[in-house]
């Protein structure tokens, strides 16, 4: 599921580059120097907040928009020159782009109409496409007698049925609510699957990209973060934007004090002393550090150190109960720098009897810290 | 060789381009350019133009023909004025009359208001020469308004209205109201009532509430409104030769009777000059005062 | 026409809120009267029109002498002396009925010959500036907008000194240029105004599942812009037949339209059957103006 065909790639973006005139005058660089590759049957996600560049990045692979700089090959092919309508990619778009006046069987069937299949054909191929969908039987209504979530599925059969290699979804879950959206994520990971075609998916939801993908690319400004497998870019944040922008995060600006083989002990702003990986720092080195809320454990009093842990002294500020877990926040002593602590349910007996303002004693696990360059 | 898609967007502009920019470049940018260069020829003595340079023709409108060419004759500049003020005072009254309906239409409950809207909008479609002749059937001396007057005893003697300014004015003003109404309401309908509502809330009388805010916020109507009457009105010859007769004699019958009665062509061309420049005056007025577009940008750059 | 005052003031006084809510009854009241004599104002005319094309009176058609055809037979070619009437050879002077067809079928072609041109030429034209930006689109825009600001009579003779300058014999083809252009702006305004409504991320679907440009067009950009096109077309036509400034000064001498066979009409002096023309011609337009508005409705 995760090879990555270096050779055998789908679509191949070296060094793209893409500008805007704003209204004003200036100009904007969407993209910056971009590289990307994507292998077959992938589900890659391009992640990232409004405006990082992920829809424009996805706007150049399928031609509706010409890169200023650089080169993009789709299955082999330079696609310099080529207009949309003749790349090998299809595209299921955030507000579904359904065609008003036909209905749902001339929307799905579309593109076979317009490549010159003929009608017992393209009938038969759109009750299979919309089969797969779980929409047999609606073919004869209008787009606009159908439910958000119909619509989308509608879009998906449309931009499927003629089975290309990559498949473009900008953002096709943003309009759904949470239950149905959780449901399409499922869905659409077993439609990957079965259908075995790339999938390049662009949301802003990390929580999304985290479910469903194969590998995560993290863009801000123009610019790619990081490129990895959701745990990479969730546990390895390549730098403190990716660190903060995926999950909840505790950032501390540090210094590395000593390095020790694999370990390290970094000296932070606060004057905190944090031990963790060393990942090849050297003594003297700035940096930030990563630990995450559920990276910590309550150490009551009578309990020992664990293996691979370290102790850090705090003042409760506020507890959240949220079922499964509390949310604590806590400030360090000393430094009173500002933490966020998820603690899981079995440890409450620790905190029975605490009110803002205690001290507690927490213990984080070497491993899970994480320095961050950049 | 790159063919870039910018390339092929080109094409296909040029493409959708090309009948227009031929089409109106020859046929209404060639008519305007040579009317202009028309009036600066001299008129041939038996109709038609000697091609020389020939200034005269404005100097007769406007005052520099001294007698040896041509004689400058004050009467064509009061026309031109008196055009002026027809067409201003056709704008007046033609919004005067159409504000309060198109309050009146905006207030109405949803059916009778689509059904008015069809009814004030109908006449339109019925033919401007009918609707002109119409009215000479109304005001001659044996028309409707003076049988009817007659009938109540209001009058002994039938009014003589028809061939006089006053029915000049009616006709136009008559015309011109379809082309002032559909902007105004336009204007009124996109009026925030709630807007009424805090300015009563803030202690406004209804004459300042007018004043204050009303009036400020329909006057992208208005304009509209004002300026789509006022170029046909000042050019317009039909409603004073059907109305006026020979009595009430406007720039535009001027601009006729040039062309196909003394054959002065160069000289017509010159009166429509004037006429033209007036008119874009307004409009770069209007495009000062009024116009800041807004460009809901759906569109690619090639 | 008061009592349509009544029901309404019942039905929902809260409705006239703010403003007019203050004035009370008294201020809607006076406002009513004055929207009704307004009608009356508008309408005014035509009624008197098509009241009187039916007066028997030949010699002075103000003075109401008896109810009749006459007229509309006499227009439509039916001899008065066949159906005994009340017609005289001095009342009549539709002599030759082919006059006023030949009239109506000349407004005919040219507005179905203008209509299809300028439909044309405003449509792709209000496609190319809509999506596609480029350097000169200001120019064009403002090209766009001329004509409509244009006095007719300066166009008129400006296309008149044009034509003859440059040795077009004036006729048919003429008139129908002439229509064209400023008609095309009309169509112009109306479609770009429907475009700019129009969701372009279903053109990109489009091409995103294969259709070049001319078959997005034709079945995803065309049918989209239905309405607009005929609301467009229907406003050209609409407008050409019924063009008289323009078409006075550009047309030859055999090639008369329907506005200036009555136009001569009433300059020789009016005669009875004129109300009957007139009565059919605003008969024929409310006919074809209710038919767009009710298209309008549709969409």
């Amino acid at each position: 599921m995760t090879q990555m065909a270096q050779d055998g790639a789908l679509v191949r973006l070296e060094s793209a580059v893409k500008r805007f005139r704003t209204p004003e005058g200036g100009s904007v660089t969407a993209l910056d120097h971009v590289d990307l590759t994507v292998g077959q049957n992938e589900f890659v996600t391009l992640l990232g907040p409004s405006g990082c560049g992920k829809t424009t990045l996805l706007r150049c692979v399928s031609g509706f928009e010409d890169l200023d700089s650089g080169t993009l090959q789709i299955a082999g092919r330079p696609m310099a020159g080529v207009p949309a309508h003749r790349r090998p990619v299809n595209t299921v778009f955030q507000n579904y782009a359904l065609f008003p006046h036909m209905n749902v069987a001339a929307n799905v069937g579309y593109s076979l109409a317009v490549a010159g299949v003929g009608r017992e054909e393209r009938r038969r191929r759109v009750r299979e496409a919309l089969a797969l969908v779980n929409l047999e039987g609606l073919e004869r209504r209008k787009p606009g007698q159908l439910s958000g979530g119909q619509q989308q599925r509608v879009a998906l059969a449309r931009a499927t049925i003629a089975k290309p290699q990559i498949l473009l979804l900008d953002e096709p879950l943003s309009a759904l609510d949470r239950k149905l959206r959780q449901n399409m994520q499922l869905e659409l990971k077993y439609l990957q699957n079965e259908l075995g075609i790339s999938f390049v998916f662009v949301t802003h939801d990390q929580e999304e990209a985290l479910t469903m993908s194969d590998r995560v690319v993290v863009l801000d400004d123009g610019r790619i973060q990081q490129i990895g497998t959701p745990i990479e870019v969730y546990h390895r944040p390549a730098n403190v934007f990716v660190a903060q922008f995926i999950g909840e995060s505790n950032i501390f600006e540090a210094r590395v004090a000593a390095v020790d083989g694999d370990e390290a002990r970094f000296e932070t702003a606060e004057g905190l002393s944090l031990i963790g990986r060393s990942d090849g720092v050297s003594p003297g080195e700035e940096l930030s550090i990563l630990l995450r809320p559920e990276n910590f454990e309550l150490l009551s009093d009578d309990r020992e150190l664990g293996p691979d842990r370290a102790a850090m002294e705090v003042r409760l500020v506020q507890e959240v109960f949220l079922g499964t877990d509390y949310h604590l926040i806590v400030r360090t002593r000393p430094g009173d720098k500002t933490l966020k602590v998820t603690v899981r349910d079995a440890h409450h007996e620790g905190l029975s009897g605490i009110a803002p303002g205690q001290p507690l004693r927490l213990q984080y696990s070497r491993h899970r810290l994480h320095p961050l360059r950049g | 060789m790159e063919r870039s898609l910018a390339g092929r967007r080109r094409l296909i502009l040029y493409g959708l381009l090309t009948p227009v920019t031929l089409f109106l470049g020859v046929f209404f940018l060639g008519p305007l350019i040579i009317m202009g260069i028309f009036s600066l020829l001299e008129p041939g003595l038996y109709g038609g133009v000697v091609w020389t340079f020939y200034h005269w023709n404005f100097g007769r409108i406007l005052g520099w023909a001294d007698g040896l060419i041509e004689e400058y004759d004050p009467v064509y500049m009061e026309i031109f004025l008196r055009s002026l003020e027809l067409a201003l005072l056709t704008v007046v009254l033609s919004l005067v009359a159409c504000y309060p309906v198109a309050f009146w239409i905006s207030r109405l409950p949803g059916r009778w208001k689509s059904f008015f809207l069809f009814l004030i909008t109908l006449p339109f479609f019925a033919s401007l020469i009918v609707r002109l002749y119409a009215w000479v059937m109304i005001l001659k001396p044996s028309g409707a308004l003076n049988q009817v007057l007659q009938f109540f005893g209001l009058i002994d003697v039938p009014l003589e209205i028809i061939f006089t300014e006053k029915a000049v004015i009616t006709g136009m003003v008559y015309v011109m109201v379809p082309f002032m109404f559909l902007p105004i309401y336009a204007s009124v309908e996109k009026l925030d009532k709630s807007l009424l509502e805090a300015s009563h809330d803030l202690g406004a009388t209804r004459t300042q509430t007018f004043l204050r805010v009303i009036l400020p916020l329909t006057l992208p109507g208005i304009v509209g409104g004002s300026i789509i009457v006022f170029i046909p009105s000042l050019g317009n010859f039909i409603v004073p030769e059907v109305l006026g007769g020979a009595k009430v004699m406007m720039v535009g019958n001027l601009v006729e009777q040039q062309f196909l009665y003394a054959r002065n062509w160069p000289f017509g061309a010159a009166l429509a000059m004037m006429i033209m420049a007036t008119v874009l005056l307004f409009m770069m007025v209007y495009v000062t005062l009024v116009l800041r577009r807004d460009d809901d940008d759906k569109s690619v750059t090639v | 026409m008061t009592a349509t005052a009544s029901p309404m003031a019942s039905a929902a006084p809260a409705r006239r809120i703010g403003f007019l809510a203050k004035k009370g009854r008294w201020g809607w009241r006076a406002l009513t009267l004055y929207g009704v004599v307004f009608f009356l104002f508008i309408y005014a005319p035509l009624i008197v029109i098509i009241v009187y094309s039916f007066n028997a009176n030949p010699v002075n058609m103000m003075i109401w002498s008896g109810f009749t055809f006459d007229w509309y037979l006499s227009i439509l070619g039916f001899s008065s002396d066949y159906f005994g009437s009340y017609a005289t050879t001095d009342a009549v002077y539709v002599d030759s009925t082919e006059e006023l067809i030949a009239a109506v079928e000349n407004s005919l072609i040219v507005a179905l010959t203008t209509t299809t041109v300028s439909t044309c030429i405003g449509t792709a034209t209000a496609i190319a500036l809509a999506r596609y930006r480029f350097r000169a689109r200001p120019f064009y825009r403002i090209l766009m907008f001329m004509p409509m600001i244009m006095p007719d009579i300066v166009l008129g003779i400006g296309l008149l000194i044009f034509f003859v300058t440059a040795g077009f014999k004036l006729g048919l083809g003429t008139i129908i240029i002439g229509h064209c252009t400023f008609l095309g702006s009309y169509v112009f305004i109306v479609v770009q105004a429907r475009l700019a409504g129009m969701d372009r991320s279903l053109e990109e679907a489009s091409a995103d599942l294969g259709a070049n440009e001319w078959v997005t067009l034709r079945k995803i950009v065309l049918p989209q812009l239905a309405p607009g096109i005929v609301g467009g077309a229907l406003l050209a036509f609409i407008i050409s037949m019924d063009d008289l400034v323009i078409t006075y000064f550009i047309a030859g001498v055999n090639s008369t339209t329907l506005p200036l066979f009555i136009f001569s009409m009433l300059r020789r002096g009016v005669k009875p059957e004129i109300n009957a023309i007139a009565t059919l011609l605003v008969l024929f337009s409310l006919v074809v103006a209710s038919i767009g508005l009710y298209l309008r409705r549709r969409r």
